[in-house]
């Protein structure tokens, strides 16, 4: 009897050693508006399919999550990563803006996912749009899983051009006349100066007001490149010359503020909701952020239907006519944490959680735009007027190069907009302190004149 | 005639008389302060500096009045007079607060955890520095004054001039991202000043009210204990008072040291709220602030009346 209970007690032990299943948290954080949190929130359903797919194959693991949203500026959320890596507590899976894997592969933050990506590729990854895949690499290796791209489109208020005597017909061909390249950045500051001059409305522009992808964007749309074609990181002054030349022109004009770069975000967002701006040079994203934050203020958060009644998006229009227009996309994606104690659990949930359902369930809520063939097609994703209509802006979109020295030439790049705004250097000048700044940062850097 | 006023003209008084009067006046103020009563001031005065704190505090009383009716506002009109009564600002105190689909972590976690740094630098720095500062003030030691040259030495350096350093030791600790290193690290940067407060207080207490505990039996414990700490209530009140504002106020190494929203207090949960401004809830915020504000009003308005007791003096034993 005694015998008996021994065995019993054993196989009791090894029953539950067997069947024992281990929970492991998996630590996640995003960043992003209001209207982007579907980022993370994603995760919530995403955790359960995984879990059941563990399940299924008799895994011993199964996963649990922590979410944390940031909310605060790009260069503390950066700061964050950094100092929470050294002490270990960093996030395992973290959603981070493309331009940022440079620095962060190159410092052995985040792992090499090709092998991953490998694995799932028949699952989640085959459709996945190629340009994305450019997006996210570096040194030839993927660093990170697309997780959304966008368009930044010129919007611009419809109702502002009513009243400029605009017709119905005129307004909604705007958009298609750009597209075509009959109208021009010049034809824009003049309707931008009508505008102002009749008193419609305070603003001809608003641009964002902090470094960022668009005076990249309008570097590339003036005809500028980066790279020469043996791939060698390079700046053009001409076309350097003439974007500045077109910020500059601008504030002569008496259509964009000269203190743009002073303005915060909020007061930005209210004067274009509010009809106080004429275009906006903003993201498909505000579309949605629009709906979620109260920035009229008496209206609040916009109703959808008065966006499509007040507000237009076009491509951003060439400097030359017959020129080709252009956008820029900033794909958001996925990197893990090269600590992670569970690289494999933590690409399942990655492979899962870019299945087009969710992708979907982000794009709509966030106006982002999706990154797989397979979700494009998504009956709700195809059915919503909003994404149906910028989508096709992605054939004249542009991306910022994933190069760890980038940085060196979008800081003074900005530096020199804000001098030329501010009155503070002519664009010559300011072309000039761009080279010098340039050069001292990136020795071997090649201007072309 | 010679010394006589003449009929009709304002007498004249020398000019030294008024002098002599003026010190008198000053002397007597000073006698009565060394003696704790309260100094009286001529009505004029009173008017004057009673005009010139109100202009004074009038701004600092109106922002705190701002945020107070702006918690409680649906909406501002022009951003300063409040238009309808809302509690919908206060919700944070009865459901977790919502940014977009996120839910953020409930206030109460994240107050217990301001509390929690404040209470135990308050209790550490009064333990401490009431035992250091007696020392300080009544032992004659090798090294008491470099002891003293160095605890201010420390209180001089900003706290952002020892952030990478403190991040180190802390990481060497692998106290980073705990509530237990930052209370630490305050702590020690804080007892320096709270001592050469305290310190002042003891050299208050003059020597013949410890003599004569000692010729009444008592030790040097009993002596602390018994006869000087109730002395020594202000002093007590002033350093508690600001050791429990410099835990509930502070931001700078929580926001450096920890990175997980638990372990968060209010001062960075206000940070968040704010954000970029650009999504930033202002009647939320408001609320937030005027609840974060209540403890320090709370424990200011129990100890005040113990920091104006500020006056000593012999007793007979």
């Amino acid at each position: 009897m005694r015998k008996f209970g021994v065995l019993l007690g054993i196989l009791l032990i090894m029953a539950v050693g067997i069947f024992a299943v281990t929970t492991v948290t998996i630590k996640i954080e995003g960043v992003g508006s209001p209207a982007d949190t579907t980022r993370i929130t994603n995760f919530g359903d995403a955790v359960k399919i995984a879990n059941n797919i563990l399940a299924a194959c008799d895994s011993p693991y199964r996963i649990k999550i922590e979410t944390t949203w940031f909310q605060g500026g790009w260069d503390e959320y950066r700061k964050e990563y950094i100092l929470a890596f050294k002490a270990g507590k960093e996030p395992d899976i973290r959603a981070e803006g493309h331009e940022d894997i440079p620095w962060m592969a190159d410092a052995g933050y985040i792992l090499p996912l090709d092998k991953y990506v490998k694995k799932y590729n028949d699952i989640a990854y085959y459709d996945v749009y190629p340009s994305l895949w450019d997006a996210v690499k570096f040194n030839g290796k993927i660093y990170a899983i697309p997780q959304d791209t966008e368009a930044r489109p010129l919007y611009f208020r419809k109702d502002v051009l009513r009243k400029l005597g605009w017709s119905e017909e005129k307004i909604a061909n705007f958009p298609k006349e750009i597209e075509a390249g009959n109208v021009t950045l010049d034809d824009l500051i003049a309707i931008a100066k009508e505008a102002v001059n009749k008193g419609l409305v305070e603003y001809g522009f608003l641009h964002r007001p902090s470094n960022g992808g668009f005076f990249t964007m309008m570097y590339y749309d003036f005809g500028g490149k980066l790279f020469d074609e043996a791939g060698n990181l390079i700046v053009e002054e001409k076309p350097l010359l003439n974007t500045l030349q077109f910020f500059k022109k601008m504030v002569d004009e008496g259509v964009l503020p000269s203190s743009m770069t002073n303005i915060s975000w909020r007061s930005i967002h209210k004067a274009f909701v509010e009809g106080r701006s004429l275009f906006w040079f903003g993201g498909t994203w505000h579309w949605a952020e629009w709906q979620r934050v109260a920035y009229h203020s008496k209206l609040g958060a916009l109703p959808e239907s008065y966006e499509w009644e007040n507000i237009g998006f076009a491509l951003n229009p060439p400097p030359e006519k017959g020129g080709k227009p252009i956008t820029m996309s900033h794909p958001f994606t996925y990197v893990v944490s090269s600590h992670t104690k569970y690289p494999e659990l933590v690409n399942l949930l990655l492979a899962v959680v870019s299945s087009p359902k969710f992708l979907v369930n982000h794009a709509l809520a966030s106006g982002h735009l999706v990154t797989r063939a397979s979700a494009a097609i998504y009956p709700s994703y195809v059915k919503n007027k909003f994404v149906a209509s910028v989508t096709p802006m992605l054939k004249y979109t542009t991306v910022l190069p994933n190069n760890l020295a980038f940085k060196k030439i979008m800081d003074p790049l900005y530096g020199a907009v804000q001098a030329v705004e501010l009155g503070k250097l002519s664009p010559e000048k300011a072309v000039k302190w761009f080279e010098e700044e340039v050069k001292s940062a990136i020795p071997n850097i090649k201007i072309v004149k | 005639m010679k010394g006589q006023t003449p009929r009709g003209a304002t007498q004249v008084i020398p000019k030294r008389a008024i002098y002599s009067l003026k010190r008198k006046k000053k002397k007597e103020r000073r006698a009565q302060e060394v003696r704790g009563e309260a100094v009286t001031f001529s009505r004029r005065n009173e008017i004057i500096s009673t005009i010139i704190m109100t202009i004074i505090s009038i701004p600092i009383f109106l922002s705190y009045l701002w945020l107070f009716l702006s918690s409680f506002s649906a909406k501002m009109w022009h951003g300063l007079i409040p238009l309808k009564f809302t509690l919908h600002n206060w919700r944070f105190l009865w459901q977790p607060i919502k940014f977009g689909a996120v839910m953020h972590t409930s206030i109460w976690p994240i107050t217990l955890n301001t509390l929690l740094l404040a209470l135990a630098v308050t209790i550490s720095e009064v333990l401490v520095s009431t035992l250091s500062g007696y020392a300080l003030s009544r032992f004659r030691f090798k090294g008491r004054v470099m002891i003293q040259g160095m605890t201010m030495l420390l209180h001089a350096f900003p706290g952002v001039a020892l952030l990478i350093a403190i991040y180190y030791v802390l990481y060497t600790m692998r106290l980073l991202d705990t509530l237990w290193g930052v209370m630490l690290v305050k702590i020690s940067l804080e007892i320096p000043m709270s001592t050469n407060i305290i310190k002042g207080f003891f050299d208050n207490i003059p020597w013949d009210i410890e003599w004569s505990s000692f010729v009444d039996g008592c030790n040097r414990w009993q002596t602390w204990r018994y006869v000087i700490l109730p002395l020594l209530k202000p002093g007590i009140a002033a350093i508690s008072l600001f050791s429990f504002l410099s835990g509930w106020g502070e931001f700078l190494y929580i926001y450096t040291f920890i990175f997980t929203s638990k372990k968060q207090t209010l001062a960075t949960f206000l940070n968040s709220l704010i954000g970029e401004f650009k999504f930033v809830d202002y009647g939320l915020l408001s609320a937030v602030a005027t609840f974060y504000m209540i403890p320090t009003l709370l424990f200011f308005i129990f100890t005040q009346k113990a920091l104006l007791q500020m006056s000593f003096g012999g007793r007979k034993a």
